[in-house]
């Protein structure tokens, strides 16, 4: 009889480092997606996400021999993911500290490490009539930072308090407020 | 709905409607929410925000970044698997003290231990896209009935049933392959051989029932 049992993505990646491809593929498969979409909400970049996602793949074929097994392999990886987009997020502000003359501040895509680490808000206003979805994702983006981490972590990746907690660095208590506070703020933003 | 007095905090809703409450604390929400006409609709409005979250589409995965970072992974397996070239003389020395290592700890009367008598560790991957574990488990036996016959000393008093040797692990993540864990005899290129016959046995039946 098959016997279903949860893979062990720590098997996987010590077989990918050994050169399994097939290792490899499970591994992509599982989580090229979710994590190329949570940095892409932290940096705003596209191209920049993906070129993190890889990095932290690699970053966990370097140190895998290090994972401590008390933890989950998934949320050591988000939390290397989380990691790595910080310091892109900070590298990207002293960057952008010197004046260029084309930038600009009302553009939504430039984020920077002072922004993310603020706890207020940005100051929301929307004039024009946008169906609710749109809406709903406008107003995530004047979540502060830490907060929508927490956040995103909750509800796009189904995450538990106690997994956020991991991954971030935080305790549960914190996650918990956290969310509570981005929930209260989204449903003040688009008015349910 | 009778109005009672309500105790509830929006952030109490909150875990509730994410499962972040204990079984006892849910099921006294449970009847919480039943009876009082506020939290119920306090309710209906968090859920509506969540629904609309779970609508985000998550963006599409391009190939090149898959064909980038697979390059990538071997480069670092390459370099992984030569790390002391660049260091001739450690290389040297590290030799030379596994051969004094060696001499002085080996008892020279005792029988050399061969790879075919030691238990290997095997991971294997199987696309089971079209095929059902019984073909697989079919395959494999059959080929190892073939070998054990032909070749009896490298695979003495092994099962040949592959079910009896290897935990099975086929979920949701894993839903077009199978992946067999187990330790078994044989040497690596042995066991190589036979997972590369299983895997195009497959195929060859997969696109003989596409063709």
């Amino acid at each position: 009889m098959v016997r279903p049992i949860t893979a062990k993505d720590e098997i996987l990646i010590k077989k990918c480092a050994e050169g399994d491809t097939d290792a490899f593929d499970l591994l992509f498969k599982k989580y090229a997606r979710p994590l190329t979409f949570f940095i892409e909400q932290i940096i705003k970049d596209r191209q920049r996400a993906e070129d993190i996602f890889q990095d932290t793949f690699i970053k966990v074929l370097q140190k895998i021999d290090t994972f401590d097994n008390r933890f989950r392999f998934s949320t050591w990886i988000y939390r290397i993911a989380l990691n790595l987009s910080l310091n892109e997020l900070k590298r990207a502000s002293k960057v952008n500290s010197f004046p260029t003359g084309n930038s600009n501040k009302d553009d939504e895509r430039s984020i920077n490490f002072e922004d993310y680490l603020r706890e207020e808000n940005t100051p929301y206003s929307t004039t024009e009539r946008k169906d609710r979805l749109e809406q709903v994702s406008e107003a995530i983006e004047h979540i502060p930072g830490p907060k929508k981490v927490a956040f995103m972590l909750k509800f796009y990746h189904n995450l538990s308090y106690e997994e956020i907690a991991d991954i971030t660095g935080s305790s549960v208590g914190t996650i918990k407020s956290r969310i509570h506070y981005a929930v209260k703020q989204l449903k003040a933003l688009v008015g349910e | 709905m009778s109005q009672i007095k309500c105790t509830i905090q929006q952030k109490q809703l909150i875990d509730y409607l994410l499962n972040e409450l204990s079984l006892d604390e849910t099921s006294r929400l449970d009847d919480h929410i039943r009876s009082c006409k506020k939290c119920t609709e306090e309710s209906n409005n968090l859920l509506k925000i969540f629904s609309h979250l779970k609508e985000k589409p998550q963006p599409q995965i391009k190939s090149d970044l898959y064909f980038s970072l697979k390059s990538k992974v071997n480069e670092f397996t390459e370099k992984k698997k030569t790390p002391i070239r660049s260091y001739p003389k450690l290389s040297l020395l590290l030799s030379a003290a596994v051969v004094l290592l060696f001499t002085m700890t080996t008892n020279f009367n005792l029988p050399v231990r061969t790879l075919n008598s030691d238990l290997a560790h095997e991971s294997w991957f199987i696309d089971s896209s079209s095929s059902n574990i019984q073909t697989i488990y079919d395959i494999h036996d059959s080929l190892f009935y073939k070998s054990h016959k032909e070749n009896k000393s490298s695979m003495q008093n092994m099962p040949i049933k592959l079910k009896d040797q290897a935990t099975i692990i086929n979920t949701d993540i894993l839903s077009d392959h199978y992946y067999f864990d187990f330790y078994r005899k044989g040497t690596p290129k042995l066991n190589f051989w036979f997972r590369e016959i299983i895997s195009n046995r497959i195929n060859r039946k997969n696109n003989s029932i596409l063709g």
